[in-house]
């Protein structure tokens, strides 16, 4: 089916100076890219990233890496800008994700985002137990909004032991469970004593499952 | 929390429950060799999915058939079909092979129209009737009705009542007489006459679907294949029955084996697109500026200060760093207007197929960029250097609302989209967007369709285009092409239209045009008055015609209904496509021009009504209706009816066809404002045939107002 749509895509090859032409030049490459599956901008593994400690040692500005799960895809997030509370963290190739307090509110870049949500606070999930109503919103083909409500349930796994970037951390791990109409999750977040949620996995589409977030500089 | 592994079990048990409610239809509606919702070769009751498009392709024993189908409304569904039947005239000696006999395949077009009366209940079957080839010569031409019920999740039974070709195996009665098919007629009228007429007979089958992959069909068709298996011998029709097994890899293809009327083995492939489904996740492109906050008033009460409007810079500047912002989107700000309270900000959008996500984007920029004074963002898209409507958000809404749930249905009710109007202030433009010069290199393809000779023709070549802005409104532009190769200039040598050649003479552009000024024109747009716009175009408007054309549209931002006028004068060109025009007898000039009505129905239905002069001077009307779904897929069919008799006009009686337009942007994932469209007619002859200036104003406007603003308000914030 991909092949099929490269036929257009011939059709829509061609340079220029206009934005048109700079779009067909974009939108070939990155067709291209999908039905050959060598992306040239394909984001770095963490590994590939040369993230050690030591590296990481003269930065003083937060640093946190998000890594989306079904990808392996992994970026470098750094605070751009901040609004009622809620962190705006953005990569250098223009990915974003919105954090309160660690919590997931929103993506940006990622394709299918998570466009709004209704979520728990940290506070919420720091105590470990209760039930709540999470709802998240997305588009749908048309560009609607699609409204995803999600009964959870919050659960203390225990003390878990995590070491990220080469730094050991004494956690506790709580889980989130949902489950709508829309599906079911678990998000899993790694909380430190004063509860700043240290590590965490959390969902923000259905298809492309959870991003896994590490603060690796505070 | 004691089982937090199974929070919700009443909740599960709820979905399981509506799983299994019986009477829905459980089975997926499969395709048969006509491209309809059916069994092998006849039709069932079931409907596709609405809004599905499907291209099928067929084939069994000398028979071929392509169709293009559409479930226009969840109850009514449409194919355009091309079918070919190979050794046409292989038994008939030398002499009788003349006129539609002179083809050894014979190629018609044909049209259907099927409508579900009633859907499956969980005793009722769902009911159907259907009218098969009812324009045109006919050689298809069949009526039915048909029954479908499932009698289990995955079996289904159907039963149907055929006339016409559907009659023509094992009839039980007649009603009345139908006039026998006749290949040789011109074709294209509306062949109500014959619906239902004649004799009748029953059809069945039954599919079974033991995975979500496999089918299994076995059917009683009710098709004796008269024309085709009788003298023609184009194949042997041993047996009614027919068996059939098919397989779908995804849930966007269907294939199909079969066993045909006792003789034959049959092929069929079927395509399924869901306009509504993005071919990629979602729409992957840059993440915004996030909104930036202003400091309170209490605690910074200088940022607050509305001096700084006094500086006779600030325009400029400011300008330039909401521009910063902005280029990476693709936006570009055409000109700024500022008081200490509001900013207005005219912008053009060359990237975003949701003309909300570039206003969203604007308003960031300008939460960005904007001193804490300014709380009111007015946002006005401008297209060709023309303003199509006013957007005010209030700054504090935008502050308020970034992270709420739901943040776009929030923010909309405290939007106004309104009228231009005049400037909120004196309006600083950026003096580096005019004059400016844009061009592109890029292939060409065009096609001829459906001459019976070669049913498809193409020419393949290189456009360069350019483009000159002069001032905001008035365009320069031009286009040059260049065949590479093709096979267009082999069609219809010499038309033998006997109305003026305004069409029909594509063959001979084609030939001698390999190096052609495709366009060369000047376009001014302005608008008068609110809700008015205008444009005049003058030049080498299209390959076959030079002249000047104006158009006046009356279009509201916030209105259902827009009307229009449009005059041109027409000189048609030279073969070759330079700067001449033709000279003596084949010259030929004419002045067209319509009153046009366009209305938007809402759920995704459009009319459009030009009433009017065309080409070949001929009067009278064209009807369109499309569908338009928010991502920006556009299915439409159009018929034109003048003054030319059908006689006149030649086959096809009168001019229609249907046009699809899609935009890449679902295709790819990745914003982009770029769409294909295709027009595709049974015969372009020269009757009704209407002038192809670009750029007419209510296509252009269409995604930058009201309607088109609300339909993908939901992008604002991505």
């Amino acid at each position: 089916m991909r092949l099929l749509f490269l036929i257009p895509l011939l059709l829509l090859a061609g340079c220029g100076s206009d934005e048109q032409s700079s779009d067909r030049v974009r939108l070939l490459r990155a067709a291209l890219g999908a039905v050959t599956d060598r992306d040239q901008n394909r984001p770095l593994r963490p590994e590939e990233m040369g993230l050690t400690r030591a590296a990481l040692a003269g930065i003083t500005t937060p640093l946190a890496l998000a890594t989306v799960e079904a990808t392996g895809a992994s970026a470098l997030l750094a605070p751009f800008g901040s609004n009622g509370g809620v962190t705006t963290w953005s990569s250098a190739d223009h990915k974003a994700l919105a954090l309160h307090d660690g919590v997931l509110l929103a993506t940006r870049g990622l394709g299918p985002d998570l466009m709004s949500s209704e979520a728990p606070t940290a506070a919420q999930i720091a105590r470990g137990s209760g039930q709540h109503d999470r709802v998240h919103y997305q588009l749908d083909g048309l560009d609607r909004t699609v409204r995803l409500p999600y009964r959870c349930a919050l659960a203390t796994r225990g003390e878990r032991m995590i070491e990220v970037i080469g730094r050991t951390y004494r956690t506790t791990l709580v889980e989130e469970r949902c489950e709508g109409p829309g599906g079911r999750f678990t998000n899993e977040f790694w909380l430190e004593n004063g509860g700043t949620i240290r590590q965490s996995r959390q969902i923000f589409d259905q298809k492309l499952g959870r991003i896994l977030l590490q603060r690796i500089v505070d | 929390m004691t089982n937090p592994h199974s929070p919700w079990p009443g909740l599960l048990a709820g979905v399981a429950l509506l799983a299994a409610v019986p009477g829905a239809a459980q089975t997926r509606p499969t395709l048969n060799f006509y491209g309809a919702s059916g069994l092998i070769d006849m039709p069932s009751a079931e409907a596709q999915r609405d809004g599905v498009l499907t291209a099928s392709t067929s084939f069994f024993g000398g028979i071929g058939r392509t169709t293009l189908g559409f479930q226009i409304t969840p109850r009514l569904s449409a194919s355009f079909r091309y079918a070919g039947i190979r050794d046409w005239n292989a038994t008939l000696p030398e002499a009788e092979r003349t006129g539609v006999n002179a083809f050894d395949t014979y190629y018609d077009r044909s049209f259907d129209l099927r409508y579900q009366i009633l859907s499956e209940g969980r005793y009722r079957p769902a009911l159907a009737v259907g009218l098969q080839d009812f324009i045109g010569t006919g050689v298809l031409s069949g009526e039915y009705i048909v029954a479908t019920k499932h009698l289990t999740r995955e079996l289904a039974l159907t039963a149907g009542l055929g006339w016409g070709r559907l009659g023509s195996e094992g009839d039980i009665g007649r009603f009345g007489d139908r006039p026998a098919f006749i290949p040789d007629s011109t074709g294209g009228e509306i062949n109500a006459d014959q619906w239902f007429r004649g004799r009748y007979a029953p059809f069945a089958g039954i599919e079974w679907q033991p995975s979500q992959r496999w089918a299994l069909k076995a059917e009683y068709s009710s098709d004796a294949y008269e024309v085709e298996s009788g003298a023609r011998r184009v194949f042997e029709h041993r047996s009614p029955f027919n068996f059939g097994v098919e397989y779908r890899p995804n849930p966007g293809v269907q294939l199909g084996v079969y066993s045909l009327h006792g003789s034959e083995f049959g092929l069929a492939v079927h395509f399924l697109i869901d306009p509504r489904d993005r071919a990629s996740v979602g729409l992957v492109d840059d993440a915004p500026v996030p909104i930036r906050p202003r400091p309170p008033r209490a605690a910074n009460p200088g940022a607050w200060s509305p001096d700084w409007v006094g500086q006779p810079d600030a325009n400029r500047l400011l300008r330039g760093n909401m521009q910063k912002v902005l280029t990476d989107s693709g936006i570009h700000i055409e000109a700024l207007a500022l008081t200490s309270e509001a900013a207005e900000l005219r912008i053009r959008n060359t990237r975003h197929d949701a003309e909300a996500q570039a206003i969203g984007r604007t308003a960031r920029a300008m939460a960005w960029a904007l001193p804490a004074s300014v709380e009111r963002f007015e946002i006005v898209p401008v297209v060709n250097g023309v303003p199509t409507a006013r957007v005010v958000l209030r700054r504090a809404d935008l502050e308020r609302l970034e992270f709420a749930p739901d943040a776009a249905t929030a923010l909309r009710p405290q939007v106004a989209i309104t009228e231009v109007g005049p400037p909120l202030a004196p309006l600083q433009p950026d003096p580096a967007l005019y004059p400016g010069f844009s061009w592109s290199l890029s292939p060409y393809l065009r096609t001829s369709l459906f001459d019976p000779e070669e049913p498809l023709r193409a020419d393949l070549g290189l456009r360069l285009r350019g483009q000159y802005r002069v001032a905001p409104g008035l365009l320069l532009s031009g286009s040059v092409t260049q065949k590479l190769a093709g096979n267009i200039d082999e069609a219809q040598s010499s038309s033998n239209s006997v109305l003026p050649h305004v069409r029909s003479d594509t063959g001979r552009y084609s030939a001698e045009g390999e190096t052609a000024l495709e366009r060369l024109t000047a376009t001014w747009y302005a608008r008068p008055a609110d809700a008015l716009y205008s444009r005049v175009t003058l030049g080498y408007l299209e390959r076959m015609y030079g002249g000047a054309s104006a158009e006046l549209l009356w279009r509201p931002v916030n209105s259902r209904l827009a009307l229009g006028a449009e005059v041109n004068y027409a000189r048609k060109r030279g073969f070759d496509q330079r700067f001449g025009f033709l000279r003596g007898d084949a010259a030929y000039d004419v002045v067209t021009g319509h009153v046009s009505a366009y209305y938007d129905f809402g759920d995704e239905f459009t009319a459009q009504l030009d009433v009017g002069r065309y080409l070949a001077g001929d009067v009278g009307a064209t009807l369109s209706l499309s569908r338009q779904f928010a991502n920006g897929w556009k299915i439409g069919a159009f018929a034109t009816k003048t003054d030319v008799s059908a006689e006149d006009f030649g086959e096809g009686s009168f001019d229609k066809g249907i046009r699809l337009e899609i935009p890449l942007t679902v295709i790819l994932g990745q914003p982009t404002r770029q769409t294909s469209a295709y027009t595709l007619r049974p015969l372009t002859r020269d009757g009704g045939a209407r002038l192809a200036v670009e750029g007419r104003l209510y296509e252009m406007l269409q995604d930058h107002q009201g309607r088109g603003l609300d339909r993908q308000w939901g992008r604002f914030w991505k």
